[in-house]
C-alpha cells in the first residue's frame, strides 16, 4: 500500500497516515487479515517520528479498522472493513464540509440525528 | 555531473580477486625454488594442533597441489566477481574474499616451506602457532586493501535519471511517500515443508543429530514464505516478511529507471529465491508481476510483487527528486 504525507498540509501527519490506510482499505488495495507494515518501518521510510505513525494506527484501531496485537503488529480487521472504511472516509468528508460552511459541531450532530430519525 | 567513463568497476574488481592468488602462486614458486636444495625429499605438509607435523607428501606433489589451489582461487573468485556483477555489494565482498583466501594460503604455504628447510627428518618439523595468527592477519590486511581497491560501484557510471516516457506518481515537493507490500511465495514454503518431512524421516531412522542440517534448511525455507518490498526515498528494500534481517537495499542513486513486467520464475531465472544471472538479479518468489529496476550499471534488478506499477511510478518520481537535489531530500 502507498503511504503519503504532506508536510505543508494543515492535517496532522498522524491523521494523514490514518487516512492513507483508510483509503487503501476502502479501495481494496489492502484486504482484511493483511498485516500493515510495522510502524517503525513506516516512520523510517517516510522520515517521520515513530509516535506519529503509532498515533495514526491508534486512530484506526479506535475506528475498528485495524487490530493492534503485541508481536503481530497491525492487522486489518475481518468483516465489513472496506465498506466501513468508506463510511469513515465519508464521515470525515461530512465534517470537513460542515466546517467549511461554518456549521458548529452541535449543529452538525443535530443534522445527523435528524437524518437518523428520518431514515427509520 | 558528466564524467569520463573510467575502466569499468567490474574489471578493477576482477583484478582485485585474481591478482592476489596469482601473486601468491609466484611467491610460493620462487620461495620453493630458492629453498629447493635444503628441502627434505618427503616434506611435512600438514601441521597438527600441537605445532608438530602429522601429514607428509613429496616435494613435487605439494608444489603442484598448492599452485593448483592458488590458480583455482584465481579462476573461482575472478569468475564469481564477473558473474555477480549485477550486485556490486556482493561483488565487492567476493573480490576482497578472494584476495584474503589467497593471502592466507600463500602465507601458510611459505611458512611450511621455510619450516621444512634444512630439516633432516620431516617428522621433526614444527611450526609455531604464531604463523597461523600471522597468516590470518595477512588475510585481514589483504581483505582490507582489496576492499579499498574495489572502489564504489557508482564511480565511472553516469547518473542519468528515468526517461521522460517513464510513468511517474505525481508528488508535491512537500510530500513524502512510501510504498510497501508483502510478496508471498508458494514454492519456497512447500519445499521447506517437504525438507522438514524429510528431516523427520531422517531423525527417526538415523537420529536427531543427522537430521539437524535438513531441519535448519527446512525451517529457513518455511520462514522465507514472504518478503516485504518497500519503495521509498531509500530506494528498494527487501526483507523477509517476518523479520527485519537480512535486508537487501538498492539505493535510489543506483536506480536509473523503474518499471514493471511479468516474470516467469523458471524460464527467466531458473528457479525461486535470490537469483543472479548475467545482466539481471533479484528476488523471485513466484511468477507474475514484478518490479523491475534498470540500474546505473546497466543491469536489471527484479523483485516479484503485486501492484509493482505503483512502486515503479513512485521510484521514478523519487529518482527525479534525488537527482534534482544530489544531497538527497
Amino acid at each position: 500500500m502507498l503511504f503519503r504525507v504532506d508536510h505543508s498540509s494543515p492535517v496532522t501527519l498522524g491523521d494523514q497516515i490514518a487516512a492513507a490506510v483508510r483509503g487503501a482499505i476502502a479501495d481494496g488495495s489492502v484486504r482484511s487479515g493483511e498485516r500493515l507494515p510495522p510502524a517503525r518501518e513506516v516512520a523510517g521510510s517516510l522520515g517521520i517520528n515513530l509516535h506519529t505513525v503509532l498515533r495514526g494506527y491508534q486512530r484506526l484501531r479506535e475506528e475498528g479498522l485495524i487490530e493492534l496485537r503485541r508481536g503481530r503488529g497491525a492487522v486489518v480487521t475481518a468483516g465489513p472493513s472496506p465498506a466501513r472504511a468508506r463510511l469513515t472516509v465519508q464521515a470525515r468528508q461530512l465534517v470537513a464540509d460542515a466546517r467549511a460552511i461554518g456549521l458548529s459541531d452541535d449543529e452538525l450532530l443535530a443534522l445527523v440525528r435528524t437524518s437518523l430519525t428520518d431514515g427509520t | 555531473m558528466p564524467q569520463t567513463r573510467r575502466p569499468s568497476v567490474t574489471a578493477r574488481r576482477t583484478l582485485v580477486a585474481v591478482a592476489p592468488p596469482v601473486l601468491a602462486a609466484g611467491v610460493v614458486l620462487s620461495v620453493f625454488l630458492s629453498l629447493r636444495d635444503r628441502l627434505p625429499g618427503r616434506m611435512a605438509t600438514h601441521i597438527g594442533p600441537g605445532g608438530h607435523a602429522d601429514g607428509f607428501s613429496g616435494q613435487g606433489s605439494f608444489l603442484a597441489v598448492t599452485l593448483g589451489a592458488l590458480l583455482g582461487y584465481a579462476v573461482l573468485f575472478g569468475g564469481l566477481t564477473l558473474w555477480i556483477r549485477t550486485d556490486p555489494g556482493v561483488q565487492r565482498v567476493t573480490a576482497a574474499t578472494g584476495g584474503a583466501v589467497a593471502a592466507l594460503t600463500g602465507w601458510l604455504v611459505v611458512a611450511v616451506l621455510r619450516a621444512n628447510a634444512g630439516a633432516d627428518d620431516a617428522a621433526s618439523v614444527t611450526l609455531p602457532g604464531l604463523q597461523a595468527v600471522l597468516a590470518f592477519a595477512a588475510a585481514a590486511v589483504c581483505a582490507a586493501l582489496g576492499w579499498a581497491a574495489c572502489g564504489r560501484a557508482e564511480e565511472g557510471d553516469t547518473a542519468s535519471g528515468p526517461s521522460a516516457a517513464a510513468v511517474r506518481l505525481p508528488l508535491r515537493d512537500s510530500e513524502a511517500a512510501s510504498w510497501s507490500r508483502v510478496s508471498r511465495s508458494r514454492a519456497l514454503p512447500v519445499t521447506g515443508v517437504l525438507i522438514l518431512a524429510g528431516a523427520l524421516v531422517v531423525a527417526i531412522t538415523a537420529g536427531w543429530a543427522s537430521a539437524l542440517p535438513l531441519l535448519a534448511t527446512g525451517a529457513l525455507l518455511v520462514l522465507l514464505t514472504g518478503a516485504r518490498v518497500t519503495a521509498d526515498r531509500r530506494g528498494i528494500t527487501v526483507t523477509p516478511a517476518l523479520t527485519s534481517w537480512p535486508r537487501l537495499n538498492i539505493p535510489l542513486e543506483r536506480i536509473a529507471e523503474a518499471g514493471h513486467r511479468p516474470v516467469d520464475a523458471f524460464r527467466d531465472f531458473g528457479g525461486w529465491g535470490y537469483r543472479a544471472r548475467p545482466g539481471a538479479s533479484g528476488i523471485v518468489l513466484r511468477s507474475g508481476d514484478a518490479l523491475s529496476a534498470r540500474l546505473t550499471t546497466g543491469s536489471e534488478f527484479v523483485v516479484t510483487v503485486d501492484d509493482a506499477a505503483t512502486a515503479a511510478a513512485l521510484l521514478n518520481t523519487l529518482a527525479d527528486r534525488e537527482r534534482r537535489t544530489p544531497t538527497g531530500g
